[in-house]
């Protein structure tokens, strides 16, 4: 939903709070202001000789004869007069809802949709007649205008009130329909007024009444959305005559195609068939640089914009149609990208903000662009006085506004960001989509570039870009180059994640325009799923408070006790497919089946169950639960996805599919989580207790039929045992040795007792674990075989970690232990691999990027609470060099140090970079103890008697002692020459060894030598490897990306040779 | 030729030296040597290394030099006023014939990098031994940017490597591609006038892979090399060639490769070094230190290190460290010096390597044997272009001191499989005589190079002594 502010657009910069929240928020919809006219006239835009920019040209419709489909991206509304001829009210403020969009040959399409009016439901009082409709409107009507506070442009604030006596509550099962009054507002933000009338309290027929309303807190486009039938995404026919151009002095867009049509005349295709296509959109992917002051991170007031570049694809072609770099200041040419100079900033960002118009994206995607990139550019082009800036938007006259919102969610944690709005365009962060699919220990473009591209990505340090900026045109273009290929990026991401498709399937499988996805938590999937399927069956959904009390909460899923250790036999693993979903379709738990006590008589016994939880929900006989319905209608939709799947060879429609059955398989599993979301849109309690209750007892009635079934009384070989269970699967040990046995044994148990339950309960056999190393609840690797003849790979559950407060060796042991213990069986090999590294990091001989912990600096050190050892360091750091000590915003990489006895732990964190100048030695113990302990400890526990032994004895005895180059008594130290060989003291004259050892010399030599040639190979090693990374051998190596497993190694290969160096050469002086 | 050579002097070769044979030989000089007038290029000396710089450099060195050589040849051979020659790689100009000018770049995802063994789920590889695959392709590179060059197979990329400089002349594709025509090398260097022949024949004796403290090392083959070569063993008439030789160069390799011996992964751990490893490194010096003391109280010996030696890993290896020769290196005829080496005897210059810069190139080059790469680095001037991107190399300063600004009278490579030796012109009439020097373990052979009719024969010395159990 976008929202305008046109009124004071330019009056006050300062962005305001807006909370968008899975709570019950997202009613309180602010109002859009009517257009002024006068705005709308700007000149239009020079094509500036870039031909290639414009989409191209659309055709001429004639609406009489010509209809009009395109696929629509977004839909949003505003507030404006009545169109002549539409329905709906025809006087003062109405709501326009607009419909962007594009046609199959890529020309953008606007629709503005009249006479739609914003509703919702009440029961009618009792005795409430036809003839009681007007004088009830008017007193509503009333209470409403003085609940008004805002001056509303409207004749009537409550427009109508009429029967409904088709309805039922979605809540709890009952026979009788109830009497329901629809009333109808003038605008959105009326609706919610006139809720807090109903529910607080009116008067009516003399009494004092007040009442639960239906339908009042829901988006007024997902509303319009849901009444027509229409999907996120989806494509909306208009037939000819049923529309009209809009006249050129009143549009308001830049889109090539913009027209009006009365809401009753879209149509919308539901996208199966042919109508699951994709228009081809235009992906913008950008990203800016801006020349910060040494040391500071770059702010919009101070620091200069440099360079934006930008990336045009169109969905569904391979390589890019528009590639260009924006340059303040001129720069060489870049092969197969077009160079934009200019003097000055002004020109620039007024040029690229045509550039955007003029390029249309239908989706604008980044890497961090609703946290840096969009508030910057705004900013600056605000301090900059460059006042057209902000109208980005589709809207001629709109400006973009910055805003703060704080999204919180039970999924995703609660995180604040900033939002953009632009009209008409979809904005995808890619760092945002990434953050919310995906846990990662950093989520920094290089790492992330890594794992998903399997591609290193140069980082420059911001301090160095505005050196490369004041260099030369070659060293601007440098800089340009890696702009560019940080736009590149996020579009290779979008592409191999398949972020588009999945997020147009979700659009479409859960009924909401794209940009809810991203702003939105789950919940409103499962609304608008609800709200739909509700209207089907006459249903109505009542708003209810929530009110969140301790005591509602309940039990959990079940897990049974783990039989710890180190299994070597094949361990079978029967899961249910879907098991919350499949439970309340079994036993049809849905708001509008659960049962009130007081009803239970009336019903004949046997025509209603009570579930394990003591709640009663009636038959699937009697009715069909409305989750039921929607879950089946999911899970099949999916099912048909897979099996099309299976079939489909084209990969751009595989993507598709693909991108579906996972959407598919997310919304089915959310609709238990939303009827158990206490402060959520519409809580229920008996069911999400109910779904969980079934779910404990199966599982537990699962280990009993297994138990019982294979036994070697009923002829099998041993006596199955099962070893762990959780939620909704179950860990069997047949006994057996082989695994096409426990396969087999697999199969059949899962088989058997399927049979048991109730349909479409399922237990499914999946894998077998072999061999299996169970820790501990919730925690457990094994090797993980689907079929006999090869292992699929190592399975890993809730062990050592992307926690990033772990130092990377951790991983590292951990990974290389299970590959040992579980892939060579190996035992023995995983101590002795541990003990090395235990004796390595001892002996200083670890990589120190291996040791690396890293944290982001959010604040100033002065503002956290405590002192945190990543602020404190970051302050020290800038007293030695505020050019590169980190800012706000970085990451904070530290190494732990050794320090005085009473050292504060936060007092031991330092610099990396600064250990390897100064020899500063490591807390070798710190990280054994505070790091490596616990996980090794718990690895091991399973295996050995005794894991504490790794962590001491004969390989912990040796422990590198570095000579400090300041601080301390070194300062007083006099630096003397010893015998390489026996430390002895040299006498003058001597300069490698006593006279006791000149028989070894060449051994010595030898030795040194060997450490200078393996730290060549090490530094020709690394050193090249970045001339690759960077993709250049002429010029230097400039990144500085900490993320980067080298980056440690080549700085400290560096510094050794040279210590080295200085060694051998002892011996060419004595020859 | 050289076959020839050896077969002849089978007869002379037949007897074991006794001790005090040996002794008394090592005194006694039966023909007087005259001293050659030779000069050691400090070519490639490094004074004081230092490992604070990066690798650009030594390319944007190397193509500052040859830029203008091919130049010129594109000139030469497309016409100067036909095709333009871009001076950047960025200013070509759509859709129009030029040559572009620059260092070639050879990518090959077979490659397998340091950052490879990050990454996840990877599972460790053995290294193949020659990376070339089909999905090679080419980049060309100047200081202002890069250009991927398409053109098919008749670029020949599979004997390209990555560093060498090249002119190419093609057109620009729309999609910021360079469609290449045809590549052009700088081509070989001029040969400097070898002195006219004057009198008796002189002699440079090239010996490598003497492989002391080998498995696999046949010391007595060896003992009879050096007692040939300091005029101690053959007939009359090789004792009277061999007064005419006025050096010896050992080209690398003369200790055994210490890396795959269990008590050198126990040094590397460790740090101590036992009594009975420290005999195992120290004493095939001992023997070598002995062999060289010989050697050199007759010859002048040039000592070149290789990829065996206790020298520098990086590329260009400096001069054994004379603490590991005590013995020899009093003796002032032995001269410690750099791999690769350079020198001029007595008028003709000699350049070489102990091999590793042709041994490198091998494994991203596919078909072409070690005498074809031998001869494309003097067609590309410059004796290492693997180096600093595949072969370690030192972080130079503004400088490259492998590229070729002449061509040598002979040049060697070290340790090769076979002996092999052909000419390669200039162009003006000048001539490279080419030397394969087979490691002396494989083919127990000997170079004897004539510095006056740039004849190269080879000396066997293939011992009864292994035929003695």
């Amino acid at each position: 939903m976008k929202r305008k502010e046109t009124q004071q657009r330019d009056a006050n910069p300062k962005p305001f709070k807006k909370k968008i929240e899975d709570e019950p928020d997202w009613d309180e919809e602010e109002d859009p202001s009517v257009y002024d006219a006068s705005d709308h006239m700007e000149p239009d835009l020079p094509v500036g000789g870039e031909s290639t920019w414009a989409r191209p040209a659309a055709p001429t419709l004639d609406p009489s004869k010509d209809g009009l489909c395109f696929q629509q991206m977004d839909i949003d509304y505003i507030l404006g007069e009545p169109l002549e001829g539409m329905p709906g009210n025809q006087k003062g403020t109405v709501p326009i809802l607009r419909t962007w969009g594009l046609t199959e040959n890529g020309n953008s399409v606007q629709c503005n949709i009249h006479g739609y009016t914003p509703y919702f439901y009440i029961p009618a009082p009792s005795g409430f007649s036809e003839n009681d409709c007007e004088p009830f409107r008017k007193m509503l009507n009333n209470r409403v205008a003085s609940s008004t506070r805002d001056s509303v442009k409207v004749s009537d604030y409550v427009l109508e009130v009429s029967i409904e006596n088709n309805f039922r509550s979605i809540m709890h099962y009952t026979q009788n329909r109830t009497v329901f009054l629809k009333i109808c507002v003038a605008i959105p933000k009326l609706v919610p007024t006139a809720r807090s009338v109903c529910e607080s309290d009116f008067t009516w027929n003399g009494r004092s009444l007040s009442c639960t309303t239906y339908e009042s807190n829901i988006l007024f486009p997902l509303r319009f959305m849901i009444d027509k039938g229409i999907v996120g995404a989806s494509w909306i026919n208009l037939k000819a005559g049923t529309y009209r151009m809009t006249p050129q002095d009143k549009r308001t867009t830049n889109c090539q195609i913009e027209v009006d049509a009365s809401f009753d005349m879209v149509e919308a295709h539901a996208p199966e068939g042919e109508w699951s296509k994709l228009a081809p959109f235009r992906i913008l992917s950008f990203d800016i640089e801006c020349a910060g002051r040494k040391g500071v991170f770059p702010e919009a007031e101070h620091d200069p914009v440099i360079q934006i570049a930008n990336v045009v694809t169109i969905q569904g072609e391979a390589t890019p149609s528009i590639k260009n770099v924006f340059n303040l200041r001129s720069c060489s040419d870049i092969v197969g990208a077009q160079v934009l100079a200019f003097e000055d900033e002004r020109e620039l960002l007024r040029k690229w903000r045509r550039f955007v118009v003029e390029v249309d994206p239908d989706i604008i995607i980044g890497y961090n662009i609703a946290n840096f990139d969009f508030p910057y550019l705004m900013n600056r082009a605000k301090h900059l006085k460059v006042d057209e800036f902000p109208k980005l938007g589709r809207v001629k006259s709109a400006k973009a506004r910055v805003r703060d919102t704080t999204f919180s969610s039970k999924a995703y944690g609660t995180r604040e960001s900033k939002e953009t709005s632009l009209d008409g365009r979809v904005q995808l962060d890619i760092l945002q989509a990434i953050q919310r699919d995906h846990k990662l220990s950093s989520y920094s473009l290089n790492s992330v570039s890594a794992k998903f591209l399997g591609e290193q990505k140069e980082d420059v340090h911001y301090s160095i870009i505005s050196d490369l900026y004041n260099g030369s045109d070659d060293d601007r273009r440098r800089l340009a180059v890696y702009c560019l290929k940080d736009a590149v990026l996020p579009l290779r991401l979008l592409d191999t994640l398949m972020i588009t498709y999945n997020y147009i399937e979700m659009a479409r499988v859960t009924g909401v325009p794209i940009s809810y996805l991203l702003a939105r938590g789950q919940q409103i999937k499962v609304v608008s799923q609800l709200y739909r399927k509700a209207k089907q069956m006459n249903l109505v959904i009542p708003v209810i408070k929530s009110a969140h009390h301790a005591e509602d909460s309940f039990a959990g899923a079940t897990v049974l006790e783990p039989q710890r250790g180190f299994h070597q036999e094949p361990i079978s693993s029967l899961d249910f497919s879907s098991l919350y979903p499949s439970i309340m379709m079994a036993h049809n738990l849905c708001y509008s089946t659960l049962l009130n006590k007081q009803d239970l008589s009336s019903l004949p016994p046997g025509s209603y169950v009570t579930t394990p939880t003591g709640d009663h929900f009636v038959k699937s006989e009697i009715r069909k639960g409305v989750l039921p319905i929607i879950l089946e209608e999911l899970l099949s939709a999916r099912k048909r996805a897979k099996d099309d799947l299976k079939n489909e060879n084209d990969p751009f429609k595989r993507a598709v599919l693909d991108g579906r059955q996972l959407a598919l398989k997310v919304s089915a599993n959310s609709v238990y989580g939303f009827t158990g979301a206490t402060v959520g849109k519409l809580p229920c309690l008996a069911v999400s207790a109910s779904v969980t209750g079934y779910g404990r007892d199966m599982l537990l009635l699962t280990r009993k039929y297994v138990e019982e079934r294979f036994t070697k009384l009923n002829g099998y070989s041993h006596d199955a045992n099962i070893v762990y269970g959780d939620t909704d699967s179950v860990m069997v040990k047949f006994g057996t040795n082989d695994i096409e046995e426990a396969i087999k044994l697999g199969k059949e148990a899962a088989n058997y007792i399927s049979e048991k339950f109730q349909k479409p309960i399922k237990l499914e056999f999946e894998k077998v674990y072999y061999p299996y190393l169970l820790i501990n609840k919730k925690r457990y690797a094994g090797l993980l075989w689907t079929r006999a003849e090869k292992y699929d790979k190592i399975d890993v559950k809730g062990i050592e970690t992307v926690r990033r407060d772990n130092c990377p060796v951790v991983k590292n042991v951990i990974n290389t232990c299970l590959q040992k213990i579980l892939i060579d069986r190996d035992v023995d090999g995983a101590i002795k691999y541990t003990k090395g590294v235990i004796s390595d990091l001892l002996q200083n001989k670890l990589d120190l990027s291996l040791l690396v912990i890293s944290k982001a600096l959010s604040k100033e050190g002065k503002e956290y609470a405590n002192k945190q050892a990543h602020a404190e360091l970051a302050e020290r750091m800038r007293k030695r060099d505020p050019h590169t000590a980190p800012a706000i915003g970085d990451r904070v990489p530290y190494v732990i140090i050794q320090a005085a006895k009473d050292a504060k732990a936060y007092e031991k964190a330092e610099d990396p970079l600064w250990v390897l100048d100064n020899n500063i030695p490591l807390d070798y113990q710190y990280y054994l103890d505070n790091q490596l302990r616990k996980p090794i400890e718990r690895l091991f526990a399973p295996i050995m008697g005794n894991p504490g032994q790794l962590l001491s004895g004969d390989h912990t005895r040796t422990v590198f002692k570095p000579t400090p180059k300041q601080g301390g008594i070194i300062a007083f130290a006099v630096k003397q020459l010893s015998c390489l060989g026996c430390k002895a003291p040299l006498k003058n004259g001597e300069t490698t060894v006593c006279r006791n050892c000149t028989d070894r010399e060449a051994e010595l030599y030898q030795n040194v030598l060997n450490n200078v040639s393996n730290l060549e190979k090490q530094f020709a090693k690394v050193w090249t490897q970045c001339q690759v990374c960077q993709g250049s051998l002429h010029q230097p190596v400039l990144c500085t990306s900490r993320d980067c497993p080298i980056f440690y190694m080549r700085k400290k290969v560096q510094k050794e040779l040279g210590d080295v160096q200085q060694s051998l050469e002892r011996f060419t002086i004595a020859w | 030729m050289g076959k020839r050579a050896a077969s002849d002097n089978k007869g002379g070769l037949l007897a074991l030296p006794t001790v005090a044979e040996l002794e008394d030989t090592l005194t006694v000089k039966k023909h007087q040597r005259h001293a050659a007038e030779a000069e050691v290029s400090k070519q490639f000396v490094i004074e004081k290394r230092t490992f604070d710089n990066q690798y650009a450099e030594i390319y944007s060195h190397r193509l500052k030099i040859l830029r203008p050589v091919v130049a010129q040849a594109a000139e030469r051979k497309w016409g100067k006023d036909k095709i333009p020659v871009c001076e950047k790689l960025l200013q070509i100009k759509d859709q129009q014939e030029c040559v572009v000018i620059g260092t070639l770049y050879k990518h090959m995802p077979l490659i397998r990098r340091v950052l490879d063994d990050f990454k996840e789920k990877s599972i460790p590889v053995p290294p193949p031994q020659n990376y070339t695959s089909d999905k090679d392709s080419l980049v060309l590179e100047d200081e202002s940017g890069r250009t991927t060059l398409v053109g098919g197979d008749h670029l020949g990329i599979s004997s390209l490597v990555t560093g060498i400089v090249v002119a190419v002349r093609g057109t620009s594709t729309t999609g910021g591609e360079f469609e290449a025509k045809e590549i052009l090398f700088p081509g070989v260097a001029d040969v400097p006038e070898p002195p006219s022949s004057k009198g008796e024949d002189k002699y440079v004796a090239i010996l490598s892979g003497a492989n002391v403290g080998g498995i696999d090392n046949d010391t007595l083959s060896l003992q009879l090399a050096i007692d040939f070569l300091s005029g101690q063993l053959g007939t009359e008439e090789q004792q009277r060639m061999m007064s005419n030789l006025q050096r010896v160069i050992v080209a690398g390799n003369s200790l055994s490769k210490l890396e795959d011996s269990t008590e050198f992964a126990a040094i590397q751990t460790n740090g101590k070094v036992s009594l009975r490893q420290q005999r195992h490194i120290v004493t095939p010096l001992r023997e070598l230190d002995g062999l060289f003391t010989q050697l050199s109280s007759s010859v002048e010996v040039d000592v070149m290190p290789g990829s065996g030696d206790p020298s520098n890993y990086t590329y260009p290896q400096q001069a054994l460290n004379g603490c590991l020769l005590p013995m020899s290196t009093s003796n002032k005829s032995l001269n410690l010096s750099t791999n690769p080496y350079s020198c001029v005897i007595n008028g003709v210059h000699f350049l070489g390597t102990s091999g590793q810069n042709v041994e490198n190139i091998q494994r991203y080059v596919a078909g072409d044997d070690a005498m074809d790469i031998a001869k494309n680095t003097l067609m590309w001037r410059h004796l290492a272009p693997t180096a600093p991107d595949q072969l370690a190399c030192y972080p130079f300063h503004s400088n490259d001191p492998f590229v070729m600004t002449s061509s040598p009278n002979v040049y060697f490579i070290g340790n090769a499989d076979k002996f092999e030796t052909t000419t390669v012109e200039d162009g003006r009439g000048g001539k490279v005589t080419v030397v394969m020097v087979p490691s002396f373990t494989k083919e127990k052979k000997i170079v004897l190079v004539n510095c006056n009719t740039m004849e190269v024969t080879t000396m066997s010395f293939q011992s009864s002594y292994k035929g003695l159990n």
